[in-house]
């Protein structure tokens, strides 16, 4: 795991999983360049099809958040937050 | 026969009334509250406000069948047979008989205030052939506000295949849009203000289209909506402009969280992106300090007893320093100082007798570079709620240069129960996405504090009566960069109520509407003026609808272009736009 490239929640939130392999983490997957060739196949792996994106979503176990965040081409990982209606 | 205690509204509908019968009185339902049953055998009926002393009391007012709704105070409300107001009127303790007003489920007032009324008749803009998309909590498909006009949904929370964007959830259209259930109420009420168009209510722009994505708010999922909707409006050859009523305090505040980049990264010519400012604006919910080289600083914060199971720090410096933390419980325990992590997990976990404290000291954070760490403090066994009283955050600069420090609190619900009482600044609490760069980020102003609840009871809301709406969060961002962007009527403002919900007593009007309050409710005003312009001109992008809402903006008292924290470039003027 480059913990390097998970934001501090995401860290904090693979502390608390104890099943390693259920997808239970959704994200933000920053990448360096647009996925082609091995990292486009990876990202399909996980069903996630980020066309010319460089930011893109998935929900993934933390056995995968580990095997991406050695990927040469991913700059970072960080965790999905729920958000507020902002009504009074 | 003259009766001076009845108001020219009252005696009016009195009047016809007495002529027509039951039948008279219809013309008055929509603006008074009186209430014809022309089919009904029972009595028709008037909602009024009795002016009375204080203490007067005025049960014997029953022999007249009126039903006073309060025993004190020197306005109260009742309801009293037509045939009976002359009575009422003529009884010594009644000083005067007003009809109440109903609020009308049309923002007459609010956009008045912004000169909209005029804007549109010069225009004839209505928003024809735009596209507003809604990422919420859904919507009443089947309301009349909406009818015919809301082209598909993206309900993330259905089981389905999902769409392009994300292999979740389901689309729906025709007679399936049904299905999307707005139980929240929300998403509904903020769709009727940016593009309500019943005959009744007049949202902004009320011959626009729809797309609706109902989110479980998640901002990964939100993500995939605003993508969703601009590749459907961009497949059907049509500007659109996405409202984000919604809003979180988990980021950088700097625009560079990853929902702020996508919606930077998706926005361009008939791509136009508006965002609540927060609500965060009477809270203590952000602190900043200054730590000096080789000084500790401790920054306090209250957690109520039994609030919250779960409470977390968000804390942010720049990517040159180096800051140790500790936190210090309600009873005594201070966790070991904690320095930046920069090889394996940055994440230790410290139990004390009254808590449990998880400390998260990450390296550079690689898309911004600056620093970044979490505390979160839970229940020791975890599992209950955290333990009220006054917590220290203590912050160690072991390094040369100083350090500043900026850190807010969020319970576990992303609420505001955690508030600091030390080293506060109330500024700086626009979260994502109302700090993406190329959103509009919109504050709210208050243009009604009273109204009629479908019960006929007056209710009055503390809020300053033609003023920025205190609890409308402050600019700027993190990084100094000006946010909001705009002011626009946020309370109290009446909209579409959906059918699957259950709103407060009290803020449900007459018929299928009530009242909220909130940066929700300004952000689709202006949403729904985004959708104005691009019917003008759909090549409009994002800096030239900033550029022509601030310069069509003033904060009272200032000259146009000024900048406020709170106001942003001010309240919106459509005179001139």
């Amino acid at each position: 795991m480059n913990y390097q490239k998970l934001d501090a929640g995401l860290a904090a939130a693979l502390e608390e999983g104890d099943d390693k392999d259920a997808a239970s983490l959704t994200v933000f997957i920053h990448t360096d360049r647009v996925p082609d060739g091995e990292a486009l196949r990876l990202l399909k792996d996980i069903g996630v099809s980020p066309g010319d994106a460089q930011i893109f979503t998935a929900t993934v176990s933390p056995r995968m958040i580990a095997e991406l965040s050695e990927q040469p081409w991913v700059r970072s990982i960080k965790l999905s937050r729920r958000l507020d209606a902002l009504k009074r | 026969m003259a009766s001076p205690k009845l108001s020219p509204g009252l005696l009016l509908a009195l009047h016809d009334y007495e002529s027509e019968g039951k039948k008279g009185l219809t013309p008055h339902m929509r603006v008074l509250g009186v209430n014809p049953k022309t089919r009904s055998k029972k009595p028709a009926k008037a909602v009024v406000f009795i002016h009375c002393n204080k203490t007067a009391k005025l049960d014997h007012l029953e022999k007249h069948d009126a039903e006073v709704n309060q025993d004190h105070g020197e306005v109260r409300t009742a309801y009293i047979p037509m045939d009976k107001l002359r009575d009422v009127a003529k009884d010594s303790k009644v000083k005067r008989l007003v009809s109440s007003r109903f609020l009308r489920p049309a923002m007459d007032v609010a956009p008045g205030k912004v000169k909209l009324p005029a804007f549109v008749k010069r225009t004839k803009l209505s928003g024809k052939n735009i596209i507003i998309g809604i990422v919420d909590t859904g919507i009443d498909a089947n309301h009349a506000e909406f009818k015919g006009r809301i082209l598909k949904i993206w309900d993330q929370t259905l089981s389905g295949s999902g769409v392009t964007e994300g292999a979740y959830g389901r689309e729906l259209t025709g007679a399936d849009m049904s299905k999307c259930r707005d139980t929240v109420g929300h998403g509904t009420h903020v769709a009727g203000i940016a593009a309500g168009g019943d005959k009744t209510f007049a949202g902004v722009a009320p011959a626009a289209d729809l797309l609706i994505v109902k989110s479980d708010l998640q901002d990964a999922h939100i993500a995939d909506g605003v993508r969703y909707i601009f590749r459907v409006a961009s497949e059907l050859n049509r500007p659109a402009v996405i409202n984000l009523s919604l809003g979180g305090q988990f980021d950088a505040h700097d625009g560079s969280d990853s929902l702020s980049r996508i919606i930077d990264s998706q926005t361009g010519k008939g791509r136009i992106v508006c965002c609540a400012a927060g609500n965060a604006g009477n809270d203590n919910i952000h602190a900043r300090v200054k730590v000096s080289a080789g000084s500790t600083q401790t920054i306090k914060f209250k957690v109520p007893s039994g609030a919250t199971d779960f409470a977390l720090l968000n804390g942010w410096y720049g990517k040159d320093q180096s800051v140790e933390i500790a936190v210090r419980t309600p009873g005594g325990f201070v966790t070991p100082f904690q320095k930046v992590i920069t090889s394996g997990s940055p994440v230790t976990t410290s139990t004390a007798p009254d808590g449990t404290v998880t400390l998260v000291t990450a390296g550079p954070d690689p898309v911004n570079g600056d620093r970044h760490f979490e505390v979160r403090m839970q229940s020791n066994p975890i599992g209950g709620t955290v333990k009220g009283g006054t917590w220290q955050l203590q912050l160690r600069n072991a390094q040369s240069g100083d350090a500043n420090v900026d850190v807010w609190a969020l319970d576990g619900e992303g609420g505001t129960e955690i508030v600091f009482t030390s080293n506060v600044e109330d500024a700086r609490k626009i979260g994502s996405p109302g700090c993406a760069l190329s959103a509009v980020t919109v504050a709210a102003f208050t243009t009604k504090v009273r109204w009629i609840s479908s019960e006929g009871s007056p209710l009055t809301v503390g809020l300053s009566l033609g003023d920025i709406s205190d609890f409308s969060s402050e600019g700027p961002l993190r990084n100094d960069t000006r946010k909001p962007d705009v002011t626009a009527p946020g309370a109290m403002i009446a909209s579409a109520l959906s059918s699957a919900s259950s709103p407060k007593p009290g803020f449900k009007l007459s018929g299928p509407f009530l009242v909220e309050a909130g940066t929700s409710m300004a952000t689709p005003f202006i949403a729904g003026m985004v959708a104005l312009l691009l019917e003008r001109d759909p090549t409009l992008d994002p800096a030239r609808v900033k550029s022509l809402l601030q310069s069509n903006s003033r904060v009272p008292g200032k000259s146009a272009g000024t900048f406020h924290a709170k106001w942003g470039f001010g309240l919106i003027d459509a005179t001139a736009l």
